[in-house]
């Protein structure tokens, strides 16, 4: 399958015998993708004939008539933005050649990893950064140990006997995440900056891909695609494996087909320093409703690549791992700190996206802005209010939900056969309908509460 | 690079230009694909949402089942039970704006989901012949709504609330104005359509007697079915044979149309103009019974209009070609609907009320006013007289029934029992003679016997009143005094509804409270 991100060798065809398995694969593969079409032009009928239902059911309600056919537009174009992904983006995602090959573009890379009491994972995540397919010579590790009270100092210094490129920087006073990745950043002597959560690490064998796009001047930022390494703990960790897989895979991999992803994720992502080096101050000082952002400093820092007319793209070429919250508390907080984040950064992007992207701001950007915001309001009004003022069922509400669902599902299973946990989107999809308005009620409410409360 | 930045800008336009394009296509096939799924649904109709809005909550249509609760749900063990009666309504045309006579859409709405959340059901015409003519049962909240004329009005405003509400409906169709192609009567296409909807059952309004002819040499005109025609050719009315074979092919005519066309069996007959002869007629006390005999011959019921009647609903054993219909009037909202159709709910004999609300007392003769802790009666300009009716009580049999009441102007004041069609009823009567009994049969007056008393030097003071019944004996009660029985003059029916009413010997100058009523099942 060539969209597949892990490729298993194909066993070698026995001697003297006919082998009809290549054939048999291509029939079969073929067969696959045919149901799978035929089922989205079912679905895409089926949405169309309840679009029409609701047309006639709606019309003294041309507001959230307009509501609905927007959702669905918008989510089909998203779809259609992402199925246009390789085509933009296929100059960049070609493999890169291997370490050592005559005209490699192998400039000096940096990684920078600001971590809070991650005695447990940290070891792994830089041993994995120094296992890099790439000249170790142009590799560097910066960790920032910011005031663990742990163990983490002691594996810092540890790793420190054992990889001489590894530099530590040790505060004994949490500063905060931003802090730590400034401090990071200046110290780096790479013209690429890797930004790793503490937890998360890059396939070596990948790593390449990551660095690979920055010989187009153009580009400024790139997000690797990203899944939970720990996706088989419980379903809720499943969950998020299928919700990862999409929000990357299928949303960032749609903002990228115009290279220009909001949001290069701050458990992967790797930015050209030049860039990010002269706005580092105003990107730490900025302030919302007066007070520092403690959330969404991945987001605001690609606010910046972006505003300074450079591009950002997600490569799927780029295979990172990063842990999930396992428990439903944890979970919920930090959805409540994206949505922070997201909101809040979306404001400040909102100032110079027209200007640097028009087709993006008027297509994606503002369209998603409104949806966002007036989507908890008809979730509210569907799910809570009609059931109890009229005894009237969502169902329309609800339908539509789960049909958009489906029909990322089977781009899902399009894209990836491999990846098992797209049932897992239903549940998402369910979960997401029920909590997502009062995730986005209870962060505006608590906008003001700038305390990081991560895992 | 140069290339590489060249080629990505390229690629970057030509992949927006395919996007676009994309895009655009989607949004056609999405609001292209509604609208052509859409024509399902005749355009008009459409139209006619655009205009008056639609309901609330749009997923309220949507959701047929499970059943919407009620909100004022009925005691448990109650529901089960049967109907005793049957409350029908009747509407014509539904308009955006209510008109003089006809009722607003949006009126109409809430009226539905009003008596839908008051966990009321809509039956059909053949369950509703079961009822009446069989005493087959029927759920404790049915009702039976009929529109009249088979208009295009009736039709496009009414039917998605039935749908929404999983409601049906009988429309009494003018057969002879079924055609290819009309404004505003409804055409065989959409009659056809509606019987398919499964919503909607046919009845005949008559093929071609929906009009008024000359019914006289100086051209009066009246109505063709209640009514002798004059035949200018001959200079004569028609004869007995000629106006009875008239009407009698004229319902055959409008059966017979309505089950070739439409492949459904009619049973039901509603009188156009609700006149089934007792209007103005040129052959009175003929034309009903000729009415009667010719709707017999082909349908099982015959609906009428009960304007002002106290009674609302309609009980089993009661004569089906006289099916009483509570015509629905365009300044009544829901809550008003509703009390009149819940007022008729059977009530227990077994019945106290401090007159706190309204328990079903309806409008007879003269001037009703309700209001809080009493309920007046007052002669209007041109009555002597006023009389109001406890709605619901007409299967009541035997019971004793005090109430405290003060006549405030006037000269006697009577309770009613045993009250049928407001023509036969037997009551006490509390005057300056004293108190008497009597009976009114068809409308005449027959005194009973009295128990004189002067009561003139009670007027304007809180008396205590009432009447007392068992099989065909009467007592009546006056301050904690019970009268000697007496046997009826004759026997009139064994149930019936209860009254008041007062009386003075001059236009609008009588008036009388009722504070309290208490019965008591004997």
């Amino acid at each position: 399958m060539e969209s597949s991100i892990i490729t298993k060798p194909r066993p070698a065809p026995r001697r003297g015998t006919l082998d009809w398995r290549p054939y048999w694969n291509w029939i079969e593969n073929a067969l696959y993708r045919s149901v799978l079409l035929f089922l989205a032009l079912v679905t895409l009928l089926v949405i169309i004939y309840l679009k029409s239902r609701s047309s006639i059911a709606l019309v003294g309600d041309p507001l959230l008539f307009v509501y609905t056919v927007g959702i669905t537009m918008f989510q089909l174009s998203r779809l259609m933005s992402a199925i246009l992904y390789r085509r933009t983006n296929h100059l960049y995602l070609a493999a890169a050649p291997a370490p050592g090959d005559a005209g490699a573009y192998e400039p000096m890379v940096s990684f920078v990893i600001p971590c809070k009491d991650e005695e447990a994972a940290i070891g792994k995540t830089v041993t994995k950064c120094f296992e890099a397919h790439y000249p170790k010579d142009k590799l560097e590790v910066i960790v920032i140990n910011d005031g663990s009270t742990d163990r983490t100092i002691d594996i810092l210094r540890d790793l420190q006997k054992r990889y001489d490129r590894l530099a530590v920087v040790d505060w004994k006073e949490n500063r905060g995440k931003r802090h730590g990745m400034a401090e990071g950043i200046r110290m780096a002597k790479g013209e690429i900056i890797v930004q790793l959560d503490s937890d998360s690490f890059i396939s070596p064998e990948t790593f390449r891909n990551l660095i690979q796009p920055f010989q187009n001047p153009e580009i400024g930022a790139i997000c690797a695609h990203a899944d939970p390494a720990n996706a088989e703990t419980n379903w809720l960790t499943r969950m998020q494996a299928a919700y990862y897989f999409v929000s990357f895979r299928v949303l960032k991999a749609a903002e990228s087909t115009f290279m220009t992803v909001f949001c290069c994720s701050g458990c992967s992502s790797a930015y050209r320093r030049e860039i990010i080096l002269p706005i580092l101050d105003r990107w730490l000082a900025e302030k919302f409703l007066g007070l520092p952002v403690t959330w969404g400093e991945d987001r605001a820092l690609t606010n910046w690549v972006l505003r300074r007319n450079y591009r950002t793209i997600y490569s799927e070429q780029v295979h990172a791992h990063t842990i999930c919250p396992d428990t439903f508390k944890k979970f919920l907080k930090q959805q409540i700190r994206w949505k922070k984040g997201w909101l809040v950064n979306s404001l400040f992007a909102s100032k110079f996206i027209i200007r640097r992207e028009p087709f993006v701001a008027f297509t994606y950007f503002f369209p998603l802005f409104v949806i966002s915001l007036i989507t908890p309001f008809i979730a509210v009004k569907s799910l809570i209010l009609g059931p109890i003022l009229r005894g009237a069922l969502p169902l329309y509400y609800i339908y539509g939900v789960f049909l958009m669902s489906f029909v990322m599902t089977l781009y899902y299973r399009w894209i990836s056969r491999e990846n098992k946990y797209w049932p897992f989107v239903f549940v998402w999809s369910a979960i997401n309908m029920v909590f997502l308005s009062f995730v986005l009620f209870y962060s505006v409410a608590t906008i003001q509460n700038r305390k990081w409360g991560t895992r | 690079m140069g290339h590489a930045l060249t080629g990505m800008i390229k690629n970057l336009q030509r992949t927006k230009g395919v996007f676009f394009l994309l895009f655009i296509l989607l949004a056609l096939l999405m609001f292209g694909g509604s609208h052509f799924l859409g024509q399902k649904v005749p355009t008009n109709r459409k139209l006619e949402f655009w205009r008056t809005g639609m309901p609330d909550e749009f997923t309220y249509l949507a959701s047929k089942e499970p059943e919407i609760v009620p909100i004022m749900p009925t005691p448990a063990g109650t529901v089960k039970e049967s109907a005793l009666s049957l409350p029908v309504l009747l509407y014509h045309g539904i308009h955006e704006q209510a008109t003089e006579d006809l009722v607003g859409w949006n009126n109409f709405k809430s009226q539905m989901y009003a008596l839908k959340q008051a966990g009321y059901q809509t039956v059909g015409l053949a369950e509703v012949e079961d009822f009446l003519l069989h005493n087959k049962p029927l759920p404790k909240k049915s009702f039976l709504l009929t529109f009249d004329d088979g208009r295009k009005d009736s039709y496009y405003p009414a039917d998605p609330i039935l749908e929404a509400l999983d409601y049906t409906a009988a429309i009494f169709v003018i057969t002879s104005m079924i055609s290819e192609e009309n404004d505003f009567y409804l055409t065989e296409a959409e009659l056809k359509e509606m019987v398919n909807s499964g919503r909607w059952e046919l009845g005949s309004h008559g093929d071609n007697i929906h009009r008024s002819e000359p019914i006289s040499l100086t051209g009066d005109a009246g109505h063709v079915l209640s009514n002798k025609l004059w035949r200018l050719a001959d200079g004569r009315l028609e004869t007995d044979v000629e106006y009875e074979q008239r009407i009698t092919l004229d319902l055959l005519e409008s059966k017979r149309a309505l089950e070739t066309r439409f492949g459904v069996k009619v049973r039901a007959f509603a009188f156009p103009y609700g006149d089934f002869g007792q209007s103005g007629t040129n052959i009175p006390g003929k034309a009903a019974p000729a009415i009667q005999k010719a709707a017999s011959a082909f349908f099982h019921m015959a609906f009428y209009q009960s304007w002002g009647e106290a009674i609302v609903r309609n009980y089993p054993g009661m004569d089906t070609f006289m099916v009483r219909r509570l015509e629905v009037e365009p300044e009544w909202d829901a809550a008003h609907l509703l009390a009149a159709v819940d007022g008729g709910e059977d009530k227990p004999a077994d019945f106290s009320t401090r007159m706190e609300n309204n328990p079903g007392w309806t409008d007879g003769w003269g001037e009703m006013n309700f209001t809080p802790g009493r309920l007046e009666l007052t002669a209007g300009s041109d009555t002597t007289g006023a009389s109001s009716y406890l709605d619901g009580t007409y299967l009541w049999t035997d019971f004793d029934l005090t109430l405290r009441a003060r006549l405030v102007r006037g000269e006697s004041f009577s309770i009613l029992a045993r009250v049928d069609r407001e023509k036969n009823f037997v009551f006490c009567s509390f005057g300056p003679n004293g108190v008497s009994y009597g009976e009114q049969i068809n409308g005449q007056t027959i005194e009973g016997t009295g128990w004189y008393t002067d009561l003139s030097l009670l007027q304007g003071l809180e008396i205590q009143a009432g009447i007392s019944l068992k099989g065909n004996t009467v007592r009546c009660l006056l301050n904690g005094v019970w009268s000697v029985e007496s046997t009826f003059l004759r026997h009139i029916s064994d149930h019936g509804m209860i009254g008041v009413s007062v009386w003075g010997p001059q236009k609008g100058e009588s008036a009388l409270e009722v504070i309290s009523l208490d019965v008591r099942a004997s």
